[in-house]
C-alpha cells in the first residue's frame, strides 16, 4: 500500500462568488516531488493556502498524517510538520539569514523542546546547505532575490518539516540559478528525505523533477499523472490553449 | 551668554530626553508590532506614576518597590487591554494595515478618555507625587558648575537600563524574536509555527508594562503628576517614535534623547532672544517643528523602514 502523507478530499474555497478551488481531491505519497501546475488564476496559491491553514476552506477535508487538518490556524500546521516558502518572498528582512532560520528552528516541529544553542545548530547546518554559509550573518534584507529564495528554503527546513510546499521557488530566477535550486530541491527531498508539493510556472523544471503532475484550471483539478501522461492530455492542452505554443511545446517534446 | 546656564540645560534636557525616549517604547512596540495607535499612552504612563505615588502616600511603600508594582499593573493592564479591547480588531492576520490603526485609534482614544476622567475625579485633578522622596543620601549633585538633581540622574539611569534589558529582550530570547517576526511579517511568522495571537498579547503585556514602569521615571522627573501631564507626554511620544523609527526600540531612545536635547538647548536661547516666560512653551513647540521635519524628509525616521 502506498504510504500516504497528505490526502486532500473535494477541498473548495470561495471568495464571495469566485469558486478558487473547486472540489479538488488528490494524495501526496510519502517522499514524492508532487508538481501543481495550471494557468494565471487555477487556484493553486490558493489551495496552497488552505493547506497550510492561511485560509479555512468552505468544503472538503485536509488529511495530513492522517490527522484532519482542516480549518486547523496556521501556527499549528506548522509545527505539525507543514512548511512553506511564498511566491512572493517574506523573510524577516531586519534578522539576520542565521537569526531567519533560527526562528524556523525554534517554532518549528521541536518548538518547546529545542534550545537556543541547539536552534542555532539546526539553523546554520541548513543555512549552509542551502548554499548561504558564507551570508549567515547578512542582514536578510541585503540578500538578492535568489538568496532571498533559498533564505525562504532554509528557513523552512529548519523547522524540521515532513512536507515543503514550495510556491514558484524558481520564478525570477536567471536559468543558471534556475539549475542551482533544482538541484537544491532534488538534494532536499533525497537528502532529507522531504516531501515536496512544488507550484511551478517554469514548465520544463517542473516536468523534469516532479514524479507526478496534478492540473488545476478554473479551480478544478482537470489531470493528474505522470509528467508524459499529463503532458498528453486533451483537456490540459485545451486549458493551456490560451497560451498554444506552451501546450504544443509539451506536446512536441513527450511525444518525441 | 553663560556657559554653565547652557551646560545645565543640555545635561537637563538630555536626562529628560532619556525618560522620554523609554517612555515611548511602549508605543512604538505597539504600533511597529500590531498597528495599535495607542492615544491612550499618556494615561497609560499615569497609570504607573498613580499607582507608585499611591503606594507611598497611603502605605509608605518605598517608590522603587512601587515601580515593580507599576511593572506588574502595566502588564496585567496589557493583557486586560489585548483582550477587551484590541483582539477583535488586531488578532486576525488578513485585515488590512490602514483600517487596523484606525480602529485601535479610535478604540485607545475612548480609552484614553475615560482614563483621563477617572483620574480626574479620583484625585479632583489635584498633583499627586512622591514629595521630597528621593534616591540616595542627598537630593542634589553637582559636576562642576552642574547641579543635577539625584532623581533626575537616577532616572536618565534607569532610562538606560530598561532600554538595554528591552533590547536584549527582543534580541535574545525566543518570545522576543517571535515579536520581532510577527512585526516584520505577521503571516510568514505564522507560517513558521509562531502563534500571532499569544504573540501581539505578549506584545501588549511588555509594551504597556514598560508604559507603566514609565511612569516611575516621569513621576521622579516632574515629582508630582495631574491627569494634564499625559497631554505632555503622549505627543512628545508621538514625535519620538515617528523620529526614531517605527517599532525601533534603539530609535525611541536616541529619538528621545534628541528631543530633550532640542528641547533644553531651545530653551536657553528663547530665554536668551526672547523671554524666559516664553522659554518652556516655545522649547515644546520645536519638538513638533521636528516632527513636522521628519515626515516630509525621512518619513521612515531614523531607524525605521519602510
Amino acid at each position: 500500500m502506498v504510504n500516504v502523507i497528505l490526502d486532500l478530499k473535494n477541498v473548495t474555497k470561495r471568495f464571495g462568488g469566485l469558486v478558487a478551488v473547486d472540489e479538488v481531491s488528490f494524495s501526496v505519497r510519502r517522499g514524492e516531488i508532487l508538481g501543481l501546475i495550471g494557468p494565471n488564476g487555477a487556484g493553486k496559491t490558493t489551495l496552497f493556502n488552505v493547506i497550510t491553514g492561511v485560509y479555512k476552506p468552505e468544503g472538503g477535508r485536509v488529511i495530513f498524517k492522517g490527522v484532519d487538518i482542516t480549518g486547523m490556524p496556521a501556527h499549528r500546521i506548522a509545527k505539525m510538520g507543514i512548511a512553506k516558502t511564498h511566491q512572493i518572498v517574506k523573510p524577516f528582512n531586519d534578522m539576520t539569514v542565521l537569526e531567519n532560520a533560527m526562528i524556523g528552528a525554534l517554532f518549528g516541529k521541536r518548538s518547546g523542546k529545542i534550545g537556543m544553542g541547539e536552534a542555532r545548530e539546526v539553523a546554520r547546518r541548513m543555512v549552509e546547505f542551502v548554499g548561504l554559509g558564507e551570508k549567515a550573518n547578512h542582514l536578510a534584507s541585503q540578500l538578492t532575490l535568489h538568496e532571498k529564495k533559498l533564505l525562504e528554503i532554509a528557513r523552512a527546513l529548519s523547522a524540521e518539516p515532513e512536507l515543503l510546499l514550495l510556491d514558484e521557488a524558481l520564478a525570477g530566477l536567471n536559468p543558471r540559478e534556475i539549475e542551482e535550486s533544482l538541484g537544491l530541491i532534488k538534494r532536499v527531498n533525497e537528502e532529507m528525505g522531504v516531501t515536496i508539493i512544488m507550484v511551478e510556472h517554469v514548465m520544463h523544471a517542473v516536468m523534469n523533477i516532479a514524479e507526478r503532475i496534478v492540473v488545476l484550471h478554473y479551480g478544478r483539478k482537470i489531470s493528474e499523472g505522470s509528467p508524459e501522461e499529463v503532458a498528453n492530455d486533451p483537456e490540459v492542452i485545451t486549458a493551456y490553449l490560451g497560451d498554444p505554443s506552451l501546450a504544443l511545446r509539451f506536446v512536441r517534446r513527450r511525444g518525441a | 551668554m553663560d556657559v554653565s546656564i547652557l551646560a545645565i540645560n543640555v545635561v537637563s534636557g538630555l536626562m529628560w530626553g532619556c525618560v522620554l525616549g523609554v517612555a515611548a517604547i511602549g508605543l512604538t512596540l505597539l504600533w511597529g508590532v500590531m498597528k495599535v495607535v495607542n492615544l491612550a499612552h499618556g494615561e497609560l504612563l499615569l497609570l504607573g506614576g498613580y499607582a507608585i505615588a499611591w503606594l507611598y502616600v497611603t502605605y509608605g511603600l518605598n517608590p522603587l518597590v512601587g515601580a515593580l508594582a507599576a511593572l506588574a499593573i502595566g502588564v496585567a493592564a496589557g493583557a486586560a487591554i489585548y483582550w477587551a479591547l484590541l483582539h477583535k480588531l488586531v488578532g486576525k492576520v488578513d485585515i488590512i494595515t490602514l483600517r487596523i490603526e484606525m480602529s485601535t485609534l479610535l478604540m485607545m482614544f475612548a480609552l484614553s478618555i475615560a482614563l483621563y476622567n477617572v483620574y480626574s475625579h479620583v484625585t479632583r485633578s489635584e498633583p499627586r507625587g512622591i514629595g521630597l522622596w528621593h534616591v540616595g543620601p542627598t537630593s542634589v549633585v553637582k559636576f562642576g558648575p552642574v547641579a543635577v538633581q539625584m532623581n533626575h540622574l537616577f532616572a536618565a539611569v534607569l532610562a538606560l537600563f530598561i532600554t538595554i534589558a528591552v533590547h536584549l529582550f527582543l534580541t535574545r530570547t525566543m518570545v522576543g524574536k517571535a515579536i520581532r517576526a510577527v512585526m516584520q511579517d505577521s503571516q510568514a511568522a505564522a507560517l513558521v509555527g509562531i502563534d500571532p495571537v499569544k504573540i501581539k498579547m505578549f506584545t501588549a503585556m511588555l509594551a504597556i508594562g514598560v508604559t507603566a514602569l514609565s511612569g516611575f521615571l516621569v513621576l521622579l522627573y516632574e515629582s508630582s503628576i495631574i491627569p494634564g501631564t499625559a497631554y505632555k507626554y503622549a505627543p512628545l511620544g508621538f514625535v519620538i517614535v515617528v523620529l526614531g523609527g517605527l517599532g525601533s526600540i534603539l530609535g525611541s531612545f536616541i529619538g528621545g534623547v534628541i528631543i530633550g536635547v532640542v528641547y533644553g538647548l531651545s530653551k536657553v536661547i528663547v530665554a536668551e532672544l526672547y523671554s524666559p516666560m516664553a522659554s518652556d512653551p516655545i522649547a515644546l513647540s520645536t519638538a513638533f517643528v521636528i516632527l513636522v521635519l521628519v515626515l516630509l524628509f525621512k518619513p521612515e525616521g531614523l531607524f525605521g523602514r519602510r
